[in-house]
């Protein structure tokens, strides 16, 4: 009788050997699949190179330019919009035309296709217009006329440009990061996804008379870029919301229609 | 039927012997290179495995390279019948700050093969407390607000994205 426990509590015993060495055999197969290394953080995903827009009119002329007012600065700016076409002379591939900043009118220069003024390389003559090009990017500028029809279509060219400079204050920028709240009241931003990525952020309300209103950005607008970082992530967002009271200049791409824009911000 | 319980008290013992052997550091390391794939990081946390589960000290969390969130302490702990997801003391980056309170002092999820389709948990932090639940077969999340007076002050954007019933409670529901 008592062999007979024994036998029974041997045969136990066996048996949960049994069951726990197999138990260990499946966890060796587990670990054989299963990876050996977590994920760890690489630094040099991190590190990117901060966007710096170097202005080198500031460079050649520092001093002239601190004396200046800063409307005075903002209407000499490098802009086509402060151009305007007295005459033209040639064909699409060759020719002349007299040119003059709106704030000078009677200081004129004459420039050929090919040369270029105040940065802008004269690139086509039109019947009432010519094509000027800078940083591969066409702007229009139409011949001056004082008639109706040639007023709509200069301010027609200055729709087309694709450069528009706006100031900002840092005292709004600080408000505005101090009381995010606000910026949703003002303005409404969804991301805009293609295939299931996000391909930039469209401007889908903008409070009239808000700051906002006023600074270039339009309903339907969809930004793609801002200092030269895709929009294409909360990620890339982040990075510059985090950044916005370091830089100096914010330069924004925005997509409305069929063309792209550049939006460029001074912050002072 | 004492043949059935001593089946099921050999199953039992197997079933513990497995979880004992099974390498849940491993099995972390996999959950990690998973969550890689949804651009969501964990780094820098110290791992700790004990009999039944593994816990987690200073964790940082990273969302598409950004860092999201500080973790002191996660317990996970698996018992097959009931497995459990604890996460203590978490601090929110300053970027979420601005649109949520950056403190949470808990988050509890567990999940049960009494309830299988169904993952739920409880919150509590600056924000108040919440209820948890994700259902696996819809893929819905749904997570019910008691918002603290720190929010419903300062933090009125965040409660215009939920939605408000009769009790004065919030609600947030996605399909993930």
């Amino acid at each position: 009788m008592k062999k007979l426990s024994k036998n029974r509590l041997l045969e136990i015993v066996i048996k949960l050997l049994f069951f726990a060495l197999l138990a260990k055999f499946i966890a060796l197969i587990a670990l054989w699949f299963l990876p050996a290394e977590g994920v760890e953080q690489s630094s040099a995903n991190f590190q990117k190179m901060p966007y710096v827009r170097a202005n080198f009119h500031n460079l050649i002329e520092p001093k002239k330019r601190e004396k200046k007012s800063h409307n005075e600065s903002k209407s000499e700016a490098l802009n086509i919009r402060n151009m305007i076409l007295i005459a033209l002379y040639g064909d699409e591939n060759s020719g002349y035309v007299i040119v003059a900043k709106k704030t000078l009118p009677t200081k004129t220069t004459i420039v050929a296709v090919g040369e270029s003024y105040a940065g802008y390389k004269l690139s086509k003559i039109f019947l009432n217009y010519v094509i000027f090009t800078k940083n591969s990017k066409e702007y229009i500028l139409h011949l001056q006329n004082p008639t109706k029809s040639i007023a709509k279509r200069v301010n027609i060219a200055a729709e087309q440009e694709s450069e528009i400079k706006e100031d900002v204050s840092r005292e709004d920028l600080k408000y505005y990061a101090k009381n995010p709240t606000e910026i949703w009241r003002d303005i409404s931003i969804n991301e805009l996804k293609r295939s299931g990525k996000i391909i930039g952020f469209k401007v889908t309300k903008i409070r009239k008379n808000s700051k906002f209103s006023k600074l270039g950005l339009q309903r339907g607008d969809i930004i793609i870029e801002a200092n030269a970082i895709a929009l294409n992530s909360y990620k890339a967002v982040m990075q510059i919301y985090q950044n916005i009271d370091k830089i100096d200049t914010l330069s924004l791409k925005v997509k409305r229609g069929n063309t792209e824009k550049e939006i460029i911000y001074d912050i002072h | 039927m004492v043949k059935m319980y001593r089946f099921f008290l050999y199953f039992l013992f197997f079933i513990v012997m497995l979880l004992l052997f099974f390498p849940k550091e491993n099995l972390f390391f996999a959950l990690e290179k998973e969550l890689q794939t949804q651009k969501v990081l964990i780094v820098n946390e110290k791992i700790d495995e004990s009999l039944f589960g593994l816990s987690l000290k200073d964790a940082r969390v990273m969302v598409e390279k950004m860092e999201v969130a500080n973790i002191k302490e996660a317990k996970i702990d698996f018992f097959l019948l009931y497995n459990s997801l604890v996460l203590r003391d978490i601090e929110l980056s300053s970027v979420v700050g601005n649109f949520f309170p950056t403190h949470i002092r808990f988050v509890k999820m567990h999940y049960t093969i009494f309830n299988p389709l169904v993952v739920s948990g409880n919150a509590e932090g600056d924000f108040g407390t919440a209820k948890i639940e994700f259902s696996m077969k819809t893929d819905k999340l749904l997570i019910h607000l008691k918002p603290s007076k720190k929010v419903l002050q300062e933090f009125k954007a965040l409660l215009r994205m939920l939605k408000k019933d009769k009790n004065g409670e919030y609600s947030y529901e996605k399909t993930l």
